[in-house]
């Protein structure tokens, strides 16, 4: 879709972020933009996603990156 | 803390070894330079946490064969880590309200509430934010004040209305519908063509029975302030019709003419991601390709 799209990689992920944000009525989410909340995943060259946070927050890591950030603790 | 050196996915670009600053869950700083200290990327890509509207597979994690039940924790914790693990931080699970043929009771509203409630408690341990998108049929009457309940409750932030009658909608093409039916149970053509038969005639109901149906299901979406899609919209008349119902989405709709009506009413549309992946709908209806050459599309769900 990336190849397709008039705003390339930018365009096709709008599809899966900002565009359902939208629809949804999700403003504090849904894309890069300094504000919102930090929930977003990483990729390497094999297109792996290799890390994911929600809020800032570890919730999926490979052990690729290189992190110092705080794990999501689960709620009691 | 900063993350340096990433291609960063931004709304309208891409910016090539940037940074990225996260101070109290939330993006402080963006930069288009690497930053020194940061968790380094070496030119890793970083995208916004994608957020899918339609996803139906909890359902096959709480019964992973016909009649074989798991536990919600169980279910759960695997939907959440293959959620976590493919970058989705916003996750609507889809959950059935409708007598597929399928299932037979399984999908009876008792089950369906019991799954609404059981993931609405199950996600305060979860690593993903779940969401639930009620997926109420509209012949299926005896549901209405369930849904109001659910709603009432807090329990469901989408709905989506949808039609599984055979003969419109994603099975307009009586003919495929039969032929999927056929491999999907393992029965001859003759028997799947009997099935077939058989769930339009239980679903029939006179149209002003369906339509007073989604009025009030409207109504309490409109009142609950609970976004409210449409479901394999198939003509023109039919996405006026949502759209005249305050519908903010039109998912998988089926033909270009429903696809481009639903846009020019401003609805979003939502196709399913597989669909895109293999260049064609299962169906054989339109192609989530073909919608978003022609411009029509604006949201890919794993459906």
């Amino acid at each position: 879709m990336a190849r397709r799209d008039p705003d390339g990689l930018a365009g096709s992920t709008r599809l899966a972020s900002a565009h359902p944000a939208q629809a949804l009525g999700l403003a504090d989410r849904g894309s890069l933009t300094v504000g919102k909340r930090a929930d977003l995943f990483v990729t390497d060259a094999h297109n792996r996603v290799v890390m994911t946070m929600r809020a800032g927050s570890v919730i999926h890591a490979d052990g690729t990156l290189a992190l110092d950030a705080p794990v999501l603790q689960p709620a009691e | 803390m900063w993350l340096s050196d990433f291609n960063l996915v931004l709304p309208d670009c891409v910016i090539k070894s940037g940074s990225l600053l996260i101070e109290d869950g939330k993006i402080a700083e963006i930069r288009d330079h690497a930053v020194p200290g940061g968790v380094d990327g070496a030119g890793r890509t970083l995208f916004p946490g994608f957020i899918d509207m339609h996803g139906d597979m909890i359902e096959q994690e709480l019964e992973p064969r016909v009649r074989v039940d798991f536990p919600m924790a169980v279910a759960m914790a695997s939907l959440d880590a293959r959620l976590a693990a493919a970058g989705v931080t916003t996750a609507y699970a889809a959950v059935s309200f409708s007598r597929g043929a399928r299932d037979g009771e399984r999908r009876s509203f008792d089950h369906t509430s019991g799954v609404i409630r059981g993931l609405s408690e199950a996600r305060a341990h979860a690593r993903v934010d779940h969401r639930i998108h009620a997926r109420f049929d509209i012949t299926f009457d005896n549901a209405v004040g369930v849904l109001a309940d659910l709603l009432d409750e807090g329990r469901v932030d989408l709905v989506s209305l949808m039609d599984h009658t055979p003969g419109q909608g994603q099975y307009r093409n009586l003919e495929i519908h039969i032929k999927n039916k056929a491999a999907y149970h393992g029965v001859s053509e003759t028997e799947a063509r009997q099935m077939v038969t058989t769930a339009i005639a239980e679903r029939s109901r006179p149209q002003e029975i369906l339509l007073a149906n989604m009025r009030q299901v409207a109504r309490l979406c409109d009142s609950h302030g609970v976004p409210l899609a449409s479901h394999d919209d198939d003509t023109a008349d039919k996405a006026n019709l949502m759209a005249d119902l305050g519908a903010v989405i039109s998912e998988f709709p089926v033909t270009p003419e429903a696809a481009e009506t639903a846009v020019q009413r401003g609805m979003m549309t939502a196709m399913g991601a597989p669909n895109a992946m293999r260049g064609q709908s299962y169906s054989g209806n339109l192609s989530a390709r073909d919608a978003h050459g022609r411009g029509v599309l604006h949201i890919l769900a794993a459906d």
